[in-house]
This record gives C-alpha cells, structure tokens and sequence, in this order.
C-alpha cells in the first residue's frame, strides 16, 4: 500500500527541484538504484500517483486504453511534443501498457548485472572519457552511471553500449512514408554493432576485446534491398576516445571496392527518403565529446513504449498488422506505452559541428533503464524537426520467448519511428527476424556464431568488401 | 513486387556429387532483386562518327589525285572535281544522320544466395537490347566480320571466343546480349575469404584513373566511358572466371590474391555508333584473344593501417587486357597485282601482293571501292585520328619484300642513310624528292583500300604503392577531414602499339601516379554536404586510352612529331556531388581535362521520387583541340542521356 500524501504536485515540485539542483539520483520515496540492486523493484521508489496511470489521471486513462485523438490531452503533458502532434493531428494510436516495476525486464540479463557489479565505480578522465575512477581503466561494462547525476553521464551510459549487447545483429526493416501517406521508399538494412570494450556476455572472462583497448566499438551498417542500394555497406570503427570521430569505411556498389571516407557528415541521411542521419543511432549517434553543452531541462512522468513491442508469433517478427493513421491510414505502428514514473530530459548541441543542421538534441531518459524513450532533434532556428522514437521491449510475447543461452529472455529495440515534423516525412524501423536475404538476427547471448565469427563475417573491411554486390 | 524468396528444400537432384554439395544443399535462401531501364542518348551535336563510313570527314570530295610517281611535279597536290569521274577516284557521299549515341533497354537480375554460415552466393543476369535505330552507311568491307553491302553492324559482335563471344558467359546477337557478369561462391571463415567464379576485381583508391585497377579490362560496347560519371565503371568492369581469396593477418595488415583467367577489354565493334576503330579495319580480336586464351592473370596486394594513415602495396602479372593493333597481311589474290605486276620488275618468287596488309575492295567486281581509304589525304587523317604515324606506316611497308621491291623498282624510290623511303606527308625525300602524299596518290589509283589488323595481348609486370591519409583540422574548415589519396605504378618494359602498326612494339617503362583530394563539406545548414573530388593523374609514356605518346597528334597533312611524348601525358578530374534533403534529388557535375587539348564536361541530375523508381539526366560534353588529345575520336559525341529505372 501507498502513501497517498506523495501527490501528483509532490512529485511535480521534487522533480522540478532535482532538475534545479542538478546533482539528485532518481527515485522521489528513496533512491532508485540501490533499490533495483537489492529488489529490481521500483515500487517502494515511488508514490502510487508515479507507478501507475490510473492513479495518475484519477482515474481518467487506464491500462489497456487507446490513447487517440479523442482522449490525448488527457495524457498531453506525459507525451513529447512530436508524438503528441502524432496523436492529435495525425490520426496515430497508442495502447496503454501495464507500468514495469520488475526492472529485470528492461534489460537484457547480462547488461543489468555488470551494471550493478559495477555500480558506483565510474568516473571520468581529464579529457572527459569514462574510466574506472580508482584504476584510471577503460570502463568495465554495465552502464558507468547507472543513477546519472548528470546530462553527460546520462548520455555516456547511451553512448558506451549502444545496444547493452556485446554483439548484436540487427535486421532492419525500414519504409518511409511520405506526407501524402504513400510508401516512398523501402530498405533491407543489417546493422551490426560489437563493442571492444565494456564486455558484460562473460561474467569472468575479459572485459576488452584482446588487440582493441584502444576501441569502442567496431559496426556496419549493410543495405541489402533493394537493389540499387544492395552491397552498400558502412563500417564504422570508434575509438575509445571520444573526443575522435570514427574510422570510417564504405563499399559502393558502383565503385566495387571499398573506399576511406571522412565521418564529420553525420547529419543527412545514408540513402534517398530515410530521415534516419548517423548521429541519431541510439539517441548517441556520434562520439560523446564532439557534442557539448549537455544538460537537463526537465525531469517528469512520461508515457515510453517499454514493453510488449516484440511480435516474435508474426512473420518475420512484423508489425505490419497494427498500422493505421497517417493520409492513408498506414503510417505508424498501434503500440504499447507505459506509465514512465521518472524521465529525466536532457539535451546538448553539436559543439564540434559547427555547420550541422542540427540546433540542439533532446533526449527523454527513462530512470528505470536509462534508455531513450524519445527523442527530438531542432532546426538552427530552435524549430523542432525530427523525433527518433524508440521502442524497447523484452523478446517475451506469452509463453513465446527468444531467449538466450541461458533461458533468460532477450530484449532490444522493437520499432522506430522516425518523423521530420517539417515535411511530414516518416520512416518506420522494425527490427525484424532477418533480412529478406536470410540473414538472421541476434546476439551473441543467443547465436550459434561467435562474436570473432560475427567479426570476420561483418565487421572487417574485408568483410565489408566480401558483403557488396 | 520487391522480392522474391525460394526456399529449394534439398536439392537431392545434385545426389551425384552429393559428397561436395551436401554441406550446401539442406535450404538455400535465394533472394531476387533487379531493374529494367531504358536508357536513351541522344545526341545534340551534328557531327558524326568519324571512325565510321558515314562520319568520314571525306564525303562526295575531290579527292587528292595526280599523276603516278613518274610525273610528281606539282601533280600530287591537284584538286580533281568529283563529277563524272569513275567511282573510286572520287569519294562517294555515304554521309548518315544519327539522332541517338545510345537506345537501349537494359534489364539485369541478381540472385542473392544464402547457403550456410560460410558459404554465400551471387548471380547476376544483365540483358542488353539495342534495336537498330542507328542511320548507317551501306559498306562493303572484306575482313573479319565479313560485313557486305547493306549488312548491318553487328552492336555486340567481338569475336574472342569460339563461340562468336566477346565475354565468358554472354550470348549475344546484332541487337542484343545477355550475359553472366557475376556467378560465384564465397567461403569465409574467420579471417579468411575466397570467392569462386565469374567475377569482377576492382582495387585501388582511385576513380576513373586507373592506377592500382589494372586487375579487368573494360567492356566499351554499349556507352563507351560515358555513362553516369559517378558509376565509374560499374557497367564497364568486365569479368572473367577466377578465384580471389584475402585473409586478415591483424588489425593492421591483411593480404589479398587473385588468380583470374585472362579476358580481354571489349572494344566498340566495327560500325557500331560509338566505335574507337577506323571502319575500314578488320581486326582480329579471335586470333589474338586465341593466343592467349588459357593464361591466368595473377596478383597480390598487402594493405596496412596506421591510424590516420593506410597504405598498400600491390604487384601484378598478367596480360594486359587492352589490345595493341599490328598490321597483319591482307591476303588479297584478286587485286590489281594479282600474284605480282608485271613490267618493270619481277618480284621474288614467293612473294606477292597478299603479303602485304591492304585491300583494294571491290577490285574483283571491276571498280575500285570508296568505303576504304581513298586518298592519301584520307590516310594521313585516319592515321592521326588513329594516333599513329601515316608516314611511318607507309614506310614500313617496305620490310615486306614484296613492297621494297615495288617502291625501289616499281616506283623508283631509293632509301635514305636511315632507310627510308618517305619521311613525311608532304615534304620532299632527301634523295628522290617524294613526299608519303606521292606514294600513297600511287597506292590509291586502283581505289579505296581496307585492311587488316592483328591484336596482341602482351605479358607484363605492373608494381604499385599506395596510400591515403585523413588530415584532420580546425572542425568544418575546408581542410578538416580533407582525405588525399595516392598511388603509383610502375610496369617495366611495357608494351606499346608501334606508331608504324608494325609488330615492332614500342617497349617501354611506364611510370603512372595519381593524387587524389577528397572533400565532403557542408556549405549550409538546409543541404547535405557537397562531396568534392579533386584528381591529377600523371602517366610517363602514354594517354589515358592507352595510346603511346609519340603517336598523337598528326594531321590529315601531317605526321607526328612527337613532341606530346615529353613529359608524359597529364589529366585532371574535378567532380562534385550535391545532394539535396532527404537525398531524393542530387546535381553532378564531372569535369576531365587531359592537358594535351581535351575537355569532358558532364553536368547530371539524379532524381529518385520513389523507391522503385530512379530518373537520371546528364549531358556528355565533349571538346578536343586536335588529334592528340583523348578525346579526338569522341568530340563528335555530344549528347543528352536520360536514363528511366524501375526497380523491384
């Protein structure tokens, strides 16, 4: 039971005070993380006006609603502006999810346990780098600041691990919609991302990769369809340090061979009608240090699509089948959102793009996990332009499970919904099965190949050559 | 329709090699994609193919004429009118009107094979039809395509192989190929990669200028080089069946090899709208491909990586792919000599006019064509077009015995201390006072001639370095991330065509470099980047068409002098990219400058309002200041290209 004198203006007035102050963990009963280290329970951190929407509209929305245009101002001020436009204006639908108090299902096993192993030891070093404060190493693994205090750790722990698996292998599938509601254009993407450092997959085995401590991370980005984009591949080489852009190698089918590209142009899409740029991936897109001036701006509820988005009983793990709105009624996916109790919003500029389009960006961290469940970037003219909408789920649906190899379920991204507000222009991800040309998807928590495998197969330049037609 | 996925559930009908395709046969995924385009040049300046009948600069003209050798005086030179004179003393007007360098309808097919964890496939189909919308001259040629009045050009006719083709895997008619550019297999496992089969090989950092990427030839048949500069050589790359395997020695240092069966570069045939090659010529590309069918190009190259910098080093044996022309004997019986003139002389016996490499055509039906060379202003035109030396080929005749002994006893010549008979178009011999135009004025008196041209594929050794270097500076100034990139080859005792077509080849080594400075950089905050790319390529002994240097630049009066051979021959690519938001439109524009006198000017659009379809437009244009510039026998091609795509 819960202590109705922790009002909605209560929670409005500490969130509004933490964010003044700067320096406060998460959690308005008692701090968040030591809470999710003892019980992966959120529910004694929070008022009951804060774990549920029930409680939180008096009654007005409640689990399993659709939220639509009808109903959206009664949960306006839980929405960011883009998807709040979405619902009122463009005929989008969201279904109310039942709020995840059991944070053990907002990661993936691995990730949450070295994030609490490692809890506490983070820090960073005169150039702004994470490293293990009483050591002066590489960071570990786990997210370093699991209970950010601040802009930049928040998005450190965005930026360190992007997909909170030392290996995986996304197949993307990505249309675009145009403002008229027709399908423009449609790709087959691999993305294929393995960290060097902060390895989490063996509990006592080496947290960086042997021969590349001076890494992050190595990924590829393969189009595989359709066919006048197909073999075009990126592969992305971080450094460790994030003041340094990537390595950058490309394969164009054109040129058939692979050719060293410069990075800094992080901010156009990589093929004709994607709104999708570079910099976006992950909310972190771009190596932490070129950007600056983080900070918080705002710390609320919020509603984030956080669970039940995995559709592994469709074909190809599709979500095909809940679109609706948009001019032609096909636009954007029917999703589950949940009752995020605490999202602290951040943002930063791109300091070290002096001519990038972009003005600002501005993230909408979930304390739970400390993923993106939302995301807006804005024009040079402080215009918001495009939102990277994420959502984030456990690969659970039923008794359907895509576990790993030790039975724990998987979890990752679901979907992306990417919108340029300006031009009307959307392009949905889904992150699929596998390609259309049979390329599966998964991690190294739950794939027959190894990650030095998945390295040679992707991640090489010689493999970037091998994979373009 | 986007795609189409096959599962082929054991594929038991391969159980008699079951013990090498069992690992491969349990399921594959094939997956389909392809394009079906048309693609229309047409063609905005008035000039024609000079190489072709129809464009010869020659048409319903005086030609030169005069008196034989006996009466030089003044007469070479004198201006016959062309009325009522005999056919085959005046060049017959065959002059054509073309609206289109290129309309075709291209349609290519990939199939995608996913076969295990190691093994991967790729297949592609590539259909090509060009219907015969062309304004040709009616011809007749003896030689080898056995063209004959009213035949016409056969668009994809280059003979390499026995079985009429030009290219392993392609069957292809007058209007139209099919091919196979792409069949093969890949394995990889951990560091290591070979792929098997029908395939292209592309190296070096490069583009357009081919320094490192001396693996494959190039196929000129549809577009010649003029398609969208930003393809490169996509369409051109031509492939041949080979294996190539690399292996990742560290995080520094891979290696790569290659051993791939020798294919020729395909050349523009015989009257076909874009053709390189003096109509008049017969080549035989079968009898030279023959030779050398069964050898197998080898290579080797050693990248590494040192952070901002890369470099590579890379070594070649293998037949070089682009041809080298020799006059070959035209075996003529029927001519005006029959087995040998009678008169002043009798020629050795065993000798005969057959040995030599021209043909009077039409001799045996009682006139003197007009198709061939008819004038010796005509020889001294075609062999500057040509880039070679009209005098030196005429001169070298003389090492065929038949022909020493008709200049020295037919027509009285004498050689010089160097020995030769003439030594320029029209200048005086030291000793007899005869000029090339003279001699020639005598060759023509019977008609316009053809010939015969042999084709080697000759041996070397091409050496090469490379690197590229990121300079990283003040964030978004014009040299941050600027990207410079270099490379360098080296080919000992390389082989030339003679400026005399003789098999006497020029040997020589060649030095060929290029720098290349790359640029993306944003100019405002509404457009993506403009991606700049400046290049200089620098080669020691010949053009960028492969052209030994002191064979460029003779005249329809003139021979060459030489002189383009010092200092090599230079060429400067600039080229930019400016896509528009969203990428959905993007400007081009590409710009060649080879030194000597040439400028390729190619402004493009590309607009891709859908995913399945792409609308491209660029203009090819094209200026040559004379015969020594690249783009001699191109600048009559000026056109528009639209290219419509549909892809699925």
């Amino acid at each position: 039971m819960h202590i109705k004198k922790y009002d909605h203006d209560f929670s409005r007035r500490l969130f509004m005070e933490k964010t003044a102050k700067g320096t406060v963990g998460a959690g308005v009963l008692t701090s968040l993380w030591p809470l999710i280290g003892e019980t992966a329970d959120i529910t004694k951190a929070y008022p009951e006006e804060l774990l549920s929407i029930d409680a939180y509209t008096k009654g007005k929305v409640s689990t399993g609603d659709i939220i639509d245009a009808g109903n959206v101002e009664l949960v306006k001020d839980l929405l960011d502006p883009i998807l709040y436009t979405q619902i009122s204006q463009m005929g989008r639908k969201i279904r109310i999810a039942p709020t995840t108090t059991d944070v053990t299902k907002l990661f993936p096993k691995d990730f949450l346990d070295a994030s609490l192993k490692n809890a506490g030891k983070a820090g960073f070093d005169a150039d702004g780098n994470v490293i293990v404060k009483d050591t002066g190493e590489k960071w570990i693994g786990g997210m370093p600041f699991p209970d950010p205090k601040s802009a930049y750790e928040g998005y450190s722990n965005l930026t360190l691990s992007w997909g909170r698996h030392d290996t995986s292998i996304f197949a993307v599938d990505s249309k675009s919609i145009d403002a008229q509601g027709n399908m423009a254009y449609e790709y087959d993407l691999l993305w294929v991302e393995q960290n060097t450092q902060g390895l989490v997959s063996d509990p006592n085995g080496l947290t960086a990769k042997p021969g590349s401590e001076h890494l992050l991370r190595n990924q590829t980005a393969l189009f595989t369809y359709p066919n006048d984009v197909k073999g075009t591949a990126f592969l992305s080489i971080w450094d460790y340090d994030q003041r340094k852009f990537p390595d950058l190698y490309g394969y164009l089918p054109a040129f058939k061979r692979v050719r060293r590209f410069p990075t800094n142009q992080r901010f156009e899409p990589l093929v004709p009608g994607m709104t999708f740029f570079l910099s976006d991936a992950w909310g972190a897109g771009d190596p932490a240090l070129t950007w600056g001036n983080y900070k918080e701006v705002g710390r609320q509820p919020m509603l984030g699509s956080q669970s039940g988005t995995w559709y592994g009983d469709q074909e190809a793990w599709s979500k095909d089948g809940t679109l609706h709105g948009g001019p032609q009624d096909n636009s954007f996916f029917l999703m589950d959102f949940e009752f995020c109790p605490e999202v602290a919003i951040y943002e930063a500029e791109p300091t070290g793009y002096p001519r990038a389009p972009i003005g600002k960006k501005r993230a909408y961290i979930d304390v739970r996990n400390n993923v993106y469940i939302g995301y807006i970037t804005y024009d040079r003219r402080g215009e918001m332009w495009r939102s990277f909408e994420v959502g984030f789920s456990q690969q659970k649906k039923g008794d359907l499970v895509n576990a790993d190899n030790r039975g724990n379920p998987e979890w990752s991204w679901s979907y992306v919904h990417s919108m340029d507000i300006q031009t009307g222009f959307l392009t949905r991800f889904t992150h699929g099965e596998k390609t259309r040309s049979g390329i599966m998807a998964g991690f190294d928590t739950n794939s027959s190949e190894s990650p030095e495998d998945v390295y040679n197969k992707y991640l090489t330049v010689q493999a970037v050559r091998r994979l373009g037609t | 329709m986007s795609k189409t996925t096959i599962k082929l559930a054991a594929i038991a009908a391969l159980s008699g090699c079951a013990a090498v395709f069992a690992p491969l046969a349990s399921a594959l995924d094939v997956t389909m994609s392809g394009f079906i385009r048309q693609e229309m040049a047409y063609k905005i300046s008035n000039e024609e193919n000079p190489a072709n009948r129809g464009g010869f600069k020659h048409q319903e003209a005086p030609l030169l004429d005069g008196p034989f050798i006996a009466g030089l005086t003044g007469g070479a030179l004198t201006e016959v009118a062309c009325g009522g004179l005999s056919v085959g003393t005046c060049q017959e007007d065959k002059s054509t009107d073309n609206d289109w360098n290129v309309f075709a309808t291209k349609a290519e097919l990939d199939f995608n094979i996913q076969i295990n964890q190691n093994w991967t496939g790729f297949v592609k189909l590539r259909g090509y039809y060009q219907p015969d919308v062309f304004d040709e001259a009616d011809v007749y040629y003896p030689g080898e395509d056995n063209a004959d009045f009213g035949d016409d050009t056969d668009h994809f006719g280059v003979k390499n192989f026995a079985n009429g083709e030009a290219t392993y895997l392609s069957y292809s008619n007058e209007d139209y190929m099919i091919d196979i550019p792409a069949l093969y297999l890949d394995y990889q496992k951990g560091a290591f990669w070979m792929r098997i089969g029908q395939q292209q090989i592309a190296w070096g950092e490069a583009l357009f200028f081919r320094v490192a990427d001396v693996a494959n030839g190039l196929d000129l048949r549809r577009h010649l080089f003029f398609d969208l500069g930003a393809e490169e050589y996509a369409d051109e790359r031509v492939a041949s069946p080979g294996v190539r395997a690399s292996y990742v020695l560290s995080d520094t240092w891979q290696i790569e090899g290659f051993a791939q069966m020798f294919q020729p570069s395909v050349l523009p045939p015989r009257g076909s709208p874009m053709s390189l090659v003096y109509q008049p010529f017969g080549i035989s590309y079968h009898d030279g491909f023959q030779k050398v069918k069964d050898q197998v190009n080898v290579g080797v190259r050693l990248q590494g990586n040192f952070g901002d910098l890369e470099v590579q080093a890379f070594a070649v044996s293998r037949h070089n792919p682009d041809p080298i022309f020799s006059l070959e004997a035209g075996g003529q019986t029927n001519g005006p000599f029959g087995t040998g003139p009678a008169g002043p002389y009798v020629p050795t016996p065993g000798t005969s006019f057959a040995d030599q490499p021209f043909i009077y055509d039409q001799f045996n039906n009682g006139f003197g064509g007009t198709d061939g060379t008819n004038s010796p202003n005509m020889w001294y035109w075609a062999a500057g077009l040509a880039g070679v030396d009209g005098t030196a080929v005429l001169d070298n005749l003389a090492a065929i015995t038949w022909v020493d002994e008709a200049f020295r006893f037919g027509f009285g010549l004498v050689p010089d201390a160097n020995g030769d008979f003439v030594t320029s178009a029209l200048g005086p011999h030291s000793i007899t006072g005869v000029s090339g135009y003279d001699v020639l004025d005598a060759f023509f008196a019977f008609g316009g001639i053809s010939g015969n041209l042999g084709v080697t594929y000759a041996a070397e050794d091409v050496f090469g370095i490379g690197f590229n270097y990121i300079n990283y500076s003040t964030p978004d100034s014009f040299f941050d991330q600027l990207v410079m990139r270099f490379e360098a080859s080296y080919t000992p005792d390389k082989k030339f065509t003679a400026n005399d077509l003789s098999s006497n080849f020029i040997v020589e080594d060649e030095y060929v470099f290029s720098f290349v400075f790359e640029k993306y950089h944003r100019f405002s905050q509404s457009f993506p980047a403009t991606f700049f790319i400046l290049e200089w390529m620098h080669k020691s002994e010949s053009d960028l068409l492969g052209r030994h240097l002191s064979g460029l630049g003779g005249t329809e009066y003139k021979s060459p002098t030489g002189g383009e051979e010092d200092g090599g021959w230079d060429g400067i690519v600039f080229a930019f990219q400016q896509p528009f938001p969203n990428l959905v439109w993007r400007a081009d524009l590409s710009v060649l400058w080879d030194l000597n006198g040439g400028l390729f000017i190619q402004p493009a659009v590309r607009y891709k309002p859908s995913g399945n379809w792409t609308v491209e437009a660029f203009a090819n244009l094209i200026d040559s200041k004379d015969n020594a510039s690249i783009f001699a026998t191109t600048d009559w091609s000026d056109d528009l290209t639209v290219r419509l795509t549909y892809q699925f």
